[in-house]
């Protein structure tokens, strides 16, 4: 990696909702996905790239690869460098998307490089790169809960990722293996064996409210599991609204509370 | 030789970049060295091997030391292939067969994705299908329509004539018409279509053909015209969209091309339409072209059965491209004009010579006629 890296000090904030402040040195630079932003000092310049801010020397075609690459994954075309153009420190806070927890990984602790579930990225130090990784298990990309398609960050800086529900990171050792709901990895460190699992039971499969698989992990490496995936969290939203017939009761209505109550699957 | 892999350091808790190679002295070992220079070296013995990688096609080496297990992954597939060969034969045939397993996986994956992708495609794939059969498809669809429903269409145009136009009964150039319409009939097919042969006093330079057998042409056209030789060519050509039955086609084809985009994109009626008026619009074009081209060649066909001359069209055609913005409607979807006139020149010469039948017509008098008769709108 001859990269320069930029090394950067950062505090995270809040609990559930959370933001990333990110301490930069003069010419310091974080990358982010577009849109991330929740506030800067005044002196930090604001630029919007095509790609992902490593490659600026690969060409207009190797740049457009590169977004095309980032429309695959869900993401905007375009990523925003924020550098620090003032004199002495300047702060730049970033906020997390949907409940969940904010964690920074410094890629250079795990071997340079990890990969994530897409849209996770939040932001990073300039200089870590973000692609498109192709998942070519057909068995882990239709039931492993991520898809064909994930993100690949590669550096040696921070990196700040942002996941459902409280994130837990977890070091296998080599040959531990874990079970996982198909919807809770996170993120992996690609060292780590990644693979599905029928749960074992017809039974257990049609009424274990599992799924068909897990996913199961096995060390050596990191691992990073969320307990609300985004799509849970959006399933039970989605149910309890009036419009999809969740009833959309209110707690003081007395024949609500009854049947709620009664009847209610509210679990 | 030194292979990049990672290393996870269980003292740490964090995973470095390191260099492995394959050192066969004794019974061999697994050189590990870091980016400092620290080095180790783990006997083959203590070694065991795994698979790993998160899409399975790495390697892991571990081992125990004081009570902690310690590992590198070596995750690049091709360096991976590369250390097989330094490494002894019972790990180099492991990896091997795993290699092969993954291998068939992905190829199994990659096939499971094509078909996927297939199936996803197939509706624009037949839409694509429908498109390029479509000359044939047009046939079949015609030949199941009877001749009456172009009577009917005609007759409809026929009425909205009358009401719109005013229509010549007499003169000279209902004359002309009437026994340039006299060759003609024989040869054409009596019990499918009803000719009939109008002319209408308009100005601009004209003559159309509607289903059915309706011939209609302008008196601006009469007096544009130099000889009987173009009125005849004219003729020829558009009794061959009837007898082609090309307005039918492009109705059927339109509203074909309406409804397979409308169920293609599966938007509201409204957006639909505007999107497939776009779409028949500009196919629609190309289709005229053709049948433009058709109705040429049909023309001379029918002129060389009628023993008519053929140079007329093309003549006539000459005529309006030396007149400057004077494009007539009936040319406006026709191929460039140069060449036009270089295919109808080709169309004419395979039929080879004919001998030709002269019309005792009077032309001036046609001309004169229709003149007279536009001076009075």
């Amino acid at each position: 990696m001859a990269q320069q890296m930029h090394e950067i000090d950062y505090k995270v904030f809040g609990d559930d909702m959370q933001f990333v402040e990110i301490e930069l040195d003069p010419e310091e630079a974080v990358v982010a996905e577009a849109g991330g932003m929740m506030y800067m000092d005044d002196g930090v310049a604001m630029e919007t790239i095509f790609g992902d801010g490593r490659q600026q020397n690969t060409g207009f075609f190797g740049s457009l690869l590169g977004a095309g690459k980032r429309l695959l994954t869900g993401e905007s075309l375009f990523m925003t460098v924020f550098i620090n153009k003032g004199q002495g420190k300047r702060r730049i806070a970033f906020g997390a998307p949907y409940a969940g927890k904010i964690i920074a990984v410094h890629l250079g602790d795990i071997g340079g490089e990890l990969i994530a579930q897409k849209d996770s990225f939040l932001a990073a130090a300039k200089g870590v790169s973000l692609e498109i990784a192709f998942q070519k298990k057909i068995g882990v990309g239709f039931f492993g809960g991520e898809g064909f398609i994930m993100q690949r960050l590669q550096g040696d800086g921070l990196a700040f990722i942002h996941a459902g529900g409280t994130l837990m990171e977890r070091n296998l050792a080599p040959d531990e293996l874990i079970r996982v709901d198909t919807g809770c990895l996170a993120a992996l460190q690609p060292t780590v064996n990644y693979d599905i699992e029928f749960v074992g039971k017809i039974k257990s499969a049609l009424f274990g409210g599992e799924g068909l698989f897990f996913a199961t992990l096995r060390g050596p490496g990191k691992v990073w599991l969320q307990s609300l995936p985004l799509s849970r969290l959006a399933s039970r939203i989605y149910a309890a609204a009036p419009q999809a017939g969740g009833g959309g009761r209110e707690s003081g209505s007395l024949l609500g509370g009854l049947t709620g109550g009664l009847f209610g699957s509210d679990e | 030789m030194k292979h990049p892999a990672v290393l996870h350091d269980p003292v740490s808790g964090t995973t470095r970049r390191v260099t492995v190679s394959w050192n066969s002295v004794l019974h061999g070992s697994l050189h590990v060295e870091d980016s400092a220079g620290a080095s180790r070296n783990i006997a083959v013995t203590d070694l065991s091997l795994s698979r790993g990688g998160w899409r399975g096609d790495a390697i892991n080496f571990s081992w125990q030391d004081e009570g902690q297990t310690w590992a590198v992954t070596v995750d690049d597939p091709q360096v991976v292939t590369q250390f097989t060969k330094e490494l002894p034969s019972h790990f180099a045939g492991q990896i091997i067969t795993w290699q092969k397993q993954s291998k068939r996986g992905e190829r199994w994956s990659a096939t499971i994705l094509m078909i996927a992708g297939l199936v996803t495609l197939l509706p624009l794939l037949f839409v694509i299908m429908l498109f390029m059969m479509r000359d044939r498809i047009l046939d079949a669809v015609i030949a199941r329509m009877p001749t009456s429903v172009d009577a009917r269409i005609g007759e409809l145009v026929h009425q909205q004539l009358l009401l719109s136009s005013e229509l010549v009964k007499e003169g000279p150039a209902v004359e002309a018409i009437r026994a340039v319409s006299q060759r003609f009939l024989p040869h054409l097919p009596k019990q499918d279509f009803h000719f009939r042969f109008e002319v209408v006093n308009d100005k601009s330079v004209n003559a159309f053909a509607a289903p059915g057998g309706l011939v209609v042409v302008h008196t601006g056209l009469l007096a544009k015209a130099t000889s009987v030789d173009q009125l005849v060519g004219v003729l020829g050509h558009e009794i061959t969209h009837v007898t082609r039955r090309h307005s039918l086609r492009q109705m059927v084809y339109d509203l074909g091309l309406t409804t397979t985009l409308r169920w293609l994109l599966g938007v509201p009626d409204g957006v639909a339409d505007t999107i497939a008026g776009a779409a028949v619009n500009l196919s629609g074009l190309q289709f005229s072209r053709e049948q433009e081209t058709e109705a040429d060649r049909g023309g001379v066909e029918l002129l060389q059965k009628a023993r008519l001359p053929a140079t007329g069209l093309q003549s006539f055609f000459e005529i309006l491209a030396r007149e400057k913005g004077q494009v007539p409607t009936f040319l406006s979807t026709h191929p460039a004009d140069n060449e036009r006139s270089a295919t109808l020149q080709r169309l004419v010469a395979e039929r080879g010579q004919w001998t030709v039948e002269p019309l005792m017509i009077d032309w001036d008098a046609v001309r004169k006629d229709a003149e007279e008769r536009m001076k009075g709108k």
